[in-house]
C-alpha cells in the first residue's frame, strides 16, 4: 500500500471513529441539557414610558419606538404594504410609522425558503421575528405546536376590536381556527381560485359557430369539467397566424395534485370528510380520493395532458408558468389563485391586457369549491405581541381593508367586498360570488404535504402514460396508508 | 517571556500557526458535522413540535438502506456526477489545448470570458438556464426550430432532465478543466515537445504520449473537485427542477432538504447527509489513491 | 505561409469563437432581456429588437431593494475574504515551511472540509448562531462564509508558498530575521499573486452562497443569491427582473475577474502541479 493510501485510509478512519466517539459523548451531554431546560415564557411587552400629569400646556411624548418585523412570502399583495400609490400615498407601512411611531419591516421570502426558515425560527422560539406568514394547507404543521398566540385573547388585553366575523367567515373559521382559538387571519393574498378567459375568443362569432356545430351547444365560459376538456381541444388550434393553446395544465411536483382536487372537489368528491377541513380522507384516515369521480377527474386531466390540448411545459407546468403562459397572450383559459389575476390587465406585463372575462370554476350541483389562504399569525415568542395586535388590527380593519383592495389586494372583510368602488372591479365581483359557494379547506393534516408530493408524482405517471389512471390512484392509497400508518393515524 | 514557553512557540510555531484556522472549522464544520450525527439516531419531525425526539438507535440507517427512494437518489446522484465530471474533462481538455494554441487571437479576452461561468452564482445559473431552455419562449428552442427540431422538452421530460443538468453543469464548469489546461500546458518545459517535433513524430502522438502524461497530476485534482461538488449540487437543481419530474433530478443534497423541511423528518435527512458525506470522503479517498502519481 | 497552416489557424480561432460565445450567451441574453419591456421577455418568437428601457431595473433596484442586497452582498463577501485570508495564510505558512508530525494528513483534512453536504450545516448552525445573538447580523453571515472559504484559501496558498524557494527563507534566517517576521516582510510580498487569486476565489465563493445565507440572514442583511430566488414568486414571476438581477450579480464579479484573471489562472494551477 502505497504511503498516500495508507494516509488516506488513516485519516478516514481516524475520522468515522473521531466522530462516532464524540457524538456520543455530544448525545448525553445534549440529552442531560434538554431535560433540564426551562420551559419558555411568553415575552412581556416592554412598558410604555409614562409621565406625570403635566399642564395642558405640554404634550406628553409619543409612547417608545417599537420597531416590528415580519415573515411573509414575496406574493404581490405582500409588496402592496409598502407601495406608493394615489391612494396610499407613501405607502402605509410609512404611514402608521408616521401616525404611532411602530415602524415595520417586512421579510418577503420565495415560498421554499419561507416554510424552512419559519419552522427553523420557530422551532428555536427565536423572538426576531413578531409575526409569520403560513399556507393554510401547511398549517397542521403549525397550528398544533402552539407558536402562535391567540388573536382573542390579544384582542381583549389590548382592548382594541377586530371583529373577526366581519372577514371572510369561512377562512378564519377553516383555516386559522385550532381548538377553538383563532390562531391566523387571512391576508389578503388570496383565498379562491376562478377562471380568467380570453373575451375576444370567446365572442368571436366565426368561432361560437365552429365550436356550436362541433359539440352541440353554444360556446360559452365552461360549467362543467367535460366543457373544459371541449374548450381545451377547440382552442389549441392556430388563430391569425399564431399558435394558441386551450389551458395550463399544473403538472409540477406537488402542484399537479392541485389540479386533480378542483376538479374533484367540483365533481362532487371529498364528501365524508371527518370535518370539513379533511377531504383527503375520513373520519377513520381511510384515503377517499379512489372512487368513480377520482378516476373520473384523472382521466380527464390525462387526456388533456395526452392530447396536448394545453401549453407546452410537460410535467413541469407549476403555477408561475400558468400565469406567465396567460400573460404571453397565446392561452385561451386559466384557473389560478385570486393573487395573480391584479397584473392580468396591465398593459406593461400582460398581453392579455383589457381582453379578460372572469368565471367560477365548473361546479357539480352536488360539488364544493376549495378555499385556502396564506394565513397571517402572530408569535408567541416575539417581543411585541400586543403592539403586532394594534398594527395588523390597523392593517386589517374596514377603511385600510378597503384601501387595500382598491390597489389590488383580495378583500378580506364583506363590507369591503361588498363596497361599490371594489365591486366595480370584475375581478372581485368574481370573487364575491366564489366566497358564497360551498367550500372545503385544505387539509390540516401535518402529513399532508408529504402525501400531496407522492400522489402529484402519481399523477405525472398517469399522465405519461406509465401507469392506467386506476393503478396510479391505487398506488397513491397504497401510499398515502404508509405514511399516515407511520404518523400513527392507521 | 520565560524561556521554556519561548522554545514551546519557537518549537511548535507550526502547529500553532494552523490552531486557530482549525479551531474555527471544529466549531463551524465540525460541531454542525457530530450534531448532524447524533440527530440521525433520534426521531424529530420538524412539523411536529409537540412530539418531543426519541431516541431511535441506528432505526433510520436501517431504513434508508432498503429505502427505493433514497437508492433512487444515490443512482441519480452518482449518474449525475458521472457524467458531468467526465464530460467536464474530456471538454475541458479539448478546450484547454485550443486556447494554449498560440494562433487564437484575442486570448486574454477570450480567457476572461471563459472564467465567467465558473464565478457566477450557481442559483443564477439555474433560472438563466430555466428561462433559455423554457419549452415554449426559450430562446433555445426558437433557434433549434429554426432547423426543424421542434419543442424539444429539456427538464420538462423525465429523460432529458438530468442530461439537461449534466449540461448546465457542464457550461458551468468546463472552463474551470479548462483553464487548468492551459495554465499548466503554459508551464510546461518545451524541449520534449520540439523533440518530438525533429522526430517527426505527429500531434496525435505527441499529444498522446507527451501532453496526456504532462496534464495528469493536473487533471487528476480537477477531477477531484469536480467529483465533491457534483456529489453535493444542490442550487442549480433546487432552483430548475427541485428533483422532479418525478424523481428524474433527485439528487442525495436535494432529497435531504426535502425530506427534512417540507416533510419534517429532520432525523433522516440527517442520516441521509451523514451517507452522503461518507460517500464523499469513501470515493476520494479511492481517487485519491489511484490517481495520485507514484513518486 | 502554406495554406494548410492558414487553414488550420482559421479553424482555431474559429472553433475558439464559438467556444466563447456558447459559454458567454446566456449572461448577455439575460442581460438584454433586462433592458427589454417585461412584456417581451417571455414572447415568443423572441424578440431580438426592441426599444430599451429600464424598467426592470428600476423596480428591481428602488422597489424591491435590489440596491440594498447588492451592499449587502459586498459587505459579507469582503468582510469574509479579510477574515479567511487572516486566518488561512498563518496556516498554509505552517503547514508549507514547517515540519511537524501529521502535516500532510492535516493538510489533506482541511481540504476535506469542502465535502461536506450543505445541508449538514444549517440546522446545527442555526441553533448556535441564534444562542450567541449573531443569527441574522453581517458578523454571522461573515463567519459562516469564512468557514466554507479557509480550505480553498489554505489549499491555494500553501502551493504558493512551497514555490518560494527554501534558501530565500533560509538566508533570511541566518541574516537574523524571525520565522514570522520572515512571513510578513518578505514571503506574503513573494507571494502576491497567491494572495490576489485567492481574495478573487474567496470573495466569489462568498458572493455565491446561497443555502448558508438564506436561513441566517434577515430583511437587512439579505445577500443577492437570496433575493434573486425570491423574485420567483410562488404564482406571478417578473421575468424581467430576475433577469436584471442576474446581470446584476454578474457585473461585479465581472469587473473582478477583468483585472485579475492572470492570478486566477495562475492560483488555479498552483493547487493543480503542486497538490
Amino acid at each position: 500500500m502505497s504511503e498516500t493510501e495508507k494516509m488516506s485510509r488513516r485519516r478516514f478512519t481516524k475520522y468515522v471513529g473521531g466522530a462516532i466517539a464524540v457524538a456520543a459523548v455530544a448525545a448525553a451531554g445534549y440529552g442531560a441539557y434538554e431535560m433540564t431546560k426551562p420551559q419558555p415564557t411568553a415575552t412581556v411587552t416592554p412598558t410604555q414610558i409614562v409621565t406625570t400629569t403635566q399642564p395642558a400646556t405640554t404634550v406628553a411624548p409619543p409612547p417608545a419606538a417599537v420597531s416590528l418585523r415580519g415573515m411573509t412570502t414575496s406574493d404581490p399583495n405582500f409588496y402592496l404594504w409598502d407601495k406608493d400609490t394615489p391612494i396610499t400615498p407613501g405607502g402605509l407601512l410609512n404611514e402608521y410609522a408616521k401616525k404611532t411611531g411602530t415602524t415595520v419591516a417586512l421579510e418577503r421570502l420565495d415560498w421554499g425558503t419561507l416554510y424552512e426558515k419559519s419552522r427553523l425560527e420557530l422551532q428555536s422560539q427565536s423572538p426576531t421575528y413578531d409575526y409569520m406568514c403560513y399556507d393554510a394547507y401547511v398549517r397542521g404543521s403549525y397550528l398544533p405546536n402552539n407558536w402562535f398566540m391567540s388573536w382573542e385573547e390579544l384582542e381583549s388585553k389590548t382592548g382594541l376590536p377586530m371583529d373577526f366575523a366581519g372577514m371572510t367567515q369561512k377562512i378564519v373559521r377553516d383555516c386559522g381556527t385550532y381548538e377553538g382559538k383563532i390562531m391566523g387571519v387571512p391576508s389578503g393574498s388570496f383565498f379562491s381560485p376562478y377562471f380568467i378567459y380570453r373575451r375576444s375568443l370567446f365572442e368571436d362569432p366565426k368561432l361560437k359557430d365552429e365550436f356550436e356545430k362541433k359539440f352541440r351547444h353554444p360556446l360559452s365560459p365552461p360549467n362543467s369539467w367535460q366543457e373544459v376538456t371541449e374548450l381545451s381541444e377547440f382552442f389549441t388550434r392556430e388563430i391569425s397566424g399564431k399558435q394558441w393553446y386551450g389551458i395550463s395544465l399544473l403538472m409540477a411536483p406537488d402542484s399537479s395534485s392541485d389540479e386533480f382536487y378542483f376538479r374533484w372537489l367540483n365533481m362532487g368528491g371529498g364528501k365524508g370528510g371527518r370535518h370539513a377541513s379533511m377531504y383527503i380522507t375520513d373520519e377513520n384516515y381511510e384515503p377517499l380520493i379512489n372512487n368513480d369521480i377520482g378516476v373520473e377527474a384523472l382521466k380527464n386531466i390525462v387526456e388533456i395532458f395526452q392530447n396536448k390540448w394545453c401549453a407546452p411545459g410537460g410535467t413541469e407546468v407549476a403555477w408561475v408558468d400558468i400565469t406567465s403562459n396567460y400573460f404571453a397572450g397565446d392561452v385561451a383559459m386559466g384557473y389560478m389563485w385570486s393573487c395573480a389575476w391584479p397584473g392580468v390587465d396591465d398593459q406593461a406585463v400582460s398581453k392579455a391586457a383589457g381582453d379578460n372575462g372572469f368565471h367560477t370554476l365548473p361546479l357539480a350541483p352536488d360539488g364544493v369549491n376549495c378555499h385556502s389562504s396564506l394565513m397571517m399569525a402572530i408569535n408567541r415568542f416575539g417581543r411585541h405581541p400586543e403592539e403586532t395586535y394594534k398594527f395588523l388590527q390597523w392593517l386589517l380593519s374596514p377603511e385600510q381593508d378597503k384601501r387595500m383592495a382598491l390597489i389590488g389586494n383580495n378583500p378580506i372583510r364583506t363590507s369591503t367586498f361588498q363596497d361599490p368602488e371594489v365591486q366595480a372591479n370584475p375581478m372581485n365581483a368574481n370573487l364575491w360570488k366564489m366566497a358564497q359557494l360551498p367550500s372545503v379547506p385544505q387539509p390540516d393534516l401535518p402529513e399532508f404535504g408529504e402525501m400531496n408530493y407522492e400522489f402529484s408524482l402519481e399523477i405525472q405517471n398517469a399522465a405519461l402514460g406509465k401507469k392506467k389512471v386506476e393503478q396510479a390512484l391505487d398506488d397513491t392509497e397504497a401510499k398515502w396508508r404508509e405514511i399516515l400508518k407511520k404518523a400513527g393515524r392507521l | 517571556m520565560p524561556p521554556f514557553l519561548r522554545r514551546f512557540f519557537s518549537d511548535k510555531l507550526g502547529p500553532l500557526l494552523t490552531a486557530p484556522s482549525w479551531a474555527m472549522l471544529m466549531a463551524i464544520s465540525i460541531y454542525p458535522l457530530i450534531y448532524c450525527v447524533y440527530l440521525s439516531f433520534n426521531d424529530w419531525n420538524l412539523l411536529k413540535a409537540y412530539i418531543p425526539p426519541v431516541f431511535a438507535g441506528v432505526e433510520n440507517y436501517l431504513h434508508l438502506v432498503q429505502d427505493p427512494l433514497f437508492l433512487n437518489t444515490v443512482q441519480v446522484s452518482l449518474t449525475f456526477s458521472g457524467l458531468a465530471v467526465s464530460i467536464e474533462i474530456g471538454l475541458g481538455i479539448a478546450v484547454g489545448v485550443l486556447f494554449s494554441s498560440e494562433h487564437v487571437k484575442f486570448g486574454k479576452v477570450l480567457r476572461t470570458v471563459l472564467l465567467l461561468p465558473m464565478v457566477v452564482t450557481p442559483v443564477i445559473i439555474g433560472l438563466t438556464w430555466k428561462t433559455l431552455l423554457n419549452q415554449k419562449w426559450g430562446i433555445v428552442n426558437y433557434f433549434l426550430s429554426q432547423v426543424g427540431i421542434e419543442g424539444v422538452e429539456w427538464y420538462t421530460s423525465p429523460f432529458l432532465a438530468l442530461p439537461t443538468m449534466v449540461l448546465i453543469d457542464v457550461w458551468q464548469w468546463t472552463p474551470f478543466v479548462a483553464l487548468v489546461v492551459f495554465a499548466t500546458l503554459l508551464s510546461m518545459p518545451r524541449e520534449p515537445f520540439e523533440a518530438a517535433a525533429i522526430d517527426g513524430a505527429s500531434r496525435l502522438r505527441i499529444f498522446r504520449h507527451i501532453t496526456l502524461p504532462m496534464l495528469r497530476g493536473s487533471i487528476a485534482l480537477a477531477v477531484l473537485i469536480r467529483l465533491i461538488d457534483t456529489l453535493r449540487e444542490f442550487d442549480k437543481i433546487y432552483v430548475l427542477t427541485r428533483g422532479g419530474p418525478g424523481r428524474a433530478t433527485d439528487v442525495m443534497s436535494i432529497f435531504a432538504y426535502r425530506t427534512a423541511f417540507y416533510h419534517g423528518y429532520v432525523s433522516y435527512a440527517a442520516a441521509t447527509s451523514i451517507v452522503l458525506f461518507i460517500i464523499v470522503i469513501a470515493l476520494c479517498t479511492v481517487l485519491l489513491g489511484r490517481l495520485t502519481p507514484k513518486q | 505561409m502554406n495554406p494548410k497552416r492558414r487553414i488550420e489557424i482559421l479553424f482555431v480561432n474559429l472553433a475558439a469563437l464559438l467556444v466563447t460565445v456558447w459559454f458567454i450567451f446566456p449572461i448577455v441574453w439575460e442581460f438584454l432581456s433586462s433592458v427589454k419591456p417585461p412584456i417581451e421577455v417571455t414572447a415568443n418568437p423572441p424578440v431580438f429588437f426592441f426599444p430599451p428601457t429600464l424598467e426592470s431595473w428600476n423596480t428591481l433596484l428602488f422597489e424591491k431593494g435590489g440596491a440594498l442586497y447588492l451592499v449587502n452582498s459586498v459587505i459579507v463577501a469582503l468582510g469574509s475574504t479579510a477574515l479567511s485570508l487572516a486566518l488561512g495564510a498563518p496556516t498554509a505558512y505552517g503547514l508549507s515551511r514547517f515540519t511537524f508530525r501529521g502535516r500532510e494528513s492535516l493538510a489533506m483534512d482541511f481540504l476535506s472540509f469542502r465535502m461536506f453536504p450543505p445541508i449538514v450545516i444549517v440546522i446545527p448552525l442555526f441553533i448556535v448562531f441564534q444562542a450567541l445573538a449573531i443569527k441574522n447580523t453581517y458578523f454571522g453571515l461573515i463567519l459562516g462564509h469564512t468557514a466554507f472559504n479557509i480550505p480553498f484559501t489554505i489549499w491555494l496558498l500553501r502551493g504558493f508558498f512551497m514555490e518560494v524557494p527554501l534558501e530565500i527563507e533560509q538566508a533570511s534566517l541566518v541574516d537574523g530575521c524571525s520565522r514570522m517576521g520572515f512571513f510578513w516582510r518578505m514571503l506574503l510580498p513573494m507571494s502576491a499573486p497567491g494572495l490576489a487569486a485567492s481574495i478573487v476565489f474567496s470573495f466569489i465563493l462568498s458572493w455565491n452562497e446561497f443555502m448558508f445565507a438564506s436561513v441566517m440572514s434577515s430583511q437587512e442583511t439579505r445577500t443577492l443569491p437570496v433575493f434573486s430566488a425570491s423574485l420567483l414568486e410562488h404564482y406571478v414571476a417578473d421575468w424581467g427582473q430576475f433577469a436584471a438581477a442576474c446581470t446584476l450579480s454578474v457585473i461585479p464579479v465581472f469587473i473582478l475577474v477583468l483585472f485579475t484573471q492572470r492570478y486566477m489562472i495562475k492560483g488555479l494551477t498552483y493547487g493543480a502541479i503542486k497538490g
